[in-house]
């Protein structure tokens, strides 16, 4: 069919009559039509759908042709109308999702390869360079060949990371090595990141070999490990979590020198259980030993940052007192935290 | 003229080119292009737009140009188009337009 026979459609992918027909389009290409979605666009030959793509935020995703019209052709346009709708909402990096077989495909459309789940999937980024720029900008913080790493949501920060950060730097102190250890970027939490951040900064401020840093768009971010943030513990869960620790053993560890990451068993979240799961099976591969901790335990139940906010959503505040480090106390109860505080009453989620 | 945001136009379909402008940190022309006729035109490209951008007088940009085979209007058009979104321009003078 000539290519002027094209339609090129926006879907309305909250109204189910809309998005039936694209979520089955995809599934007969083995690909799924992810709910974090906030774009997509259809090409239509006559009434039938040749070929969609999506966006979730800046992370283009269920790029699918049609065998029927395969070629260059087609993902070439349902790129160009994903990057154009990127730009006019401001988003200037670019991510994309790829199976590995169409990775060199996208690289022809000028976008490089982050990192990849051998066989399973492939996140490329536009503009080319950025991992560079900021891999070279976090190795300035390189302090020799091994080093001890954490990566933490810290939603809040409370005793349990503190016991944890205190392991890890004691392990690091006793080889003298440093800690770096890594707050996750990504706004979606219920504690807003720079308070995530400063909270784990205060918290840590007496620990001279413990670096804090900021995770950035590379580790547990919406691009490298999107089903994190929608808590869906199925298979894309398991694919991403491996994408995540595939860049992180790949283009982290190697920028910091790093040989261990410490993590705290999950006693709660699936999701998180399977993250850590997946850690001990691919880290090694990089030369990063894999040390999970026990976690720490106040009473009979394990401190975590989830329990803080079921007591805080169910009106309990004075008994978190005693799971949260007097720093990040000071700030529950202090009058900049009200809000957040209310909000957590107020909304009914997880995370 | 000044680029104060970043400005992209074109598409990635066959003979067209998807061109994105903004300002370049380090005051001076950095162009990075990639084309599926780089071989053959790839200098003549680079010139090309080199020119352009001299006529538009812009001194500092960074211009990622994704090639599809565009013939030197399409860059010309596409560059423009690209370059006046960046610096913020909504009215053209039309017959000062190439």
């Amino acid at each position: 069919m000539a290519e002027y026979d094209y339609t090129v459609e926006t879907i309305q992918y909250d109204i189910s009559s809309e998005r039936k027909p694209v979520e089955e389009f995809l599934r007969r290409l083995h690909l799924s039509y992810d709910a974090d979605v906030t774009y997509t666009i259809v090409v239509k030959a006559g009434k039938e759908i040749a070929a969609t793509g999506s966006m979730a935020g800046n992370v283009l995703k269920c790029i699918g042709v049609s065998p029927d019209y395969q070629g260059q052709t087609l993902t070439n346009t349902v790129v160009s109308k994903l990057e154009m709708e990127a730009y006019y909402q401001g988003i200037d990096h670019l991510f994309l999702f790829s199976k590995p077989g169409n990775r060199d495909k996208f690289m022809g459309l000028g976008f490089q390869p982050v990192g990849e789940y051998p066989g399973e999937v492939v996140l490329l980024e536009k503009p080319a360079g950025r991992v560079e720029e900021w891999t070279a900008e976090l190795s300035r913080a390189r302090t020799g060949d091994h080093s001890t790493s954490l990566v933490m949501n810290c939603n809040p920060f409370t005793r349990g990371h503190r016991y944890l950060v205190e392991q890890a730097a004691a392990k690091a102190a006793s080889e003298s090595e440093d800690v770096h250890l890594f707050v996750v970027h990504e706004d979606r939490s219920l504690f807003p990141r720079n308070v995530r951040f400063q909270l784990v900064r205060n918290g840590n401020s007496d620990l001279p070999n413990v670096h804090v840093h900021s995770g950035g768009p590379y580790i547990i971010s919406s691009a490298t490990f999107p089903t994190y943030f929608i808590r869906d513990a199925g298979e894309a869960t398991r694919i991403h979590a491996g994408l995540d620790l595939h860049i992180y053993g790949s283009r982290i560890a190697p920028a910091l020198g790093i040989t261990r990451r410490m993590v705290g068993q999950e006693p709660y979240c699936p999701v998180t259980r399977a993250y850590n799961r997946a850690m001990s099976g691919i880290l090694p591969q990089y030369g990063v030993e894999v040390e999970e901790i026990p976690r720490l335990e106040i009473g009979t139940r394990a401190v975590s940052a989830s329990v803080v906010r079921d007591m805080i959503r169910a009106g309990r505040l004075q008994e978190v007192r005693e799971l949260v480090p007097e720093t990040t106390w000071e700030y529950l109860t202090s009058p900049s935290a009200a809000p957040v505080l209310e909000r957590i009453q107020r909304e009914d989620r997880r995370h | 003229m000044k680029l104060i945001r970043t400005g992209k136009a074109g598409t990635l379909e066959s003979s067209d080119v998807m061109i994105t402008v903004k300002n370049n940190p380090a005051n001076k022309i950095e162009i990075n292009l990639q084309s599926i006729v780089e071989k053959q035109f790839g200098r003549h490209i680079r010139s090309f737009v080199e020119a352009v951008l001299e006529e538009m007088e812009v001194t500092s940009a960074i211009v990622d140009i994704d090639d599809r085979s565009a013939l030197d209007c399409v860059i010309r058009a596409r560059l423009e188009t690209a370059l006046y979104r960046a610096a913020g321009i909504t009215v053209f003078r039309w017959e000062a337009i190439r």
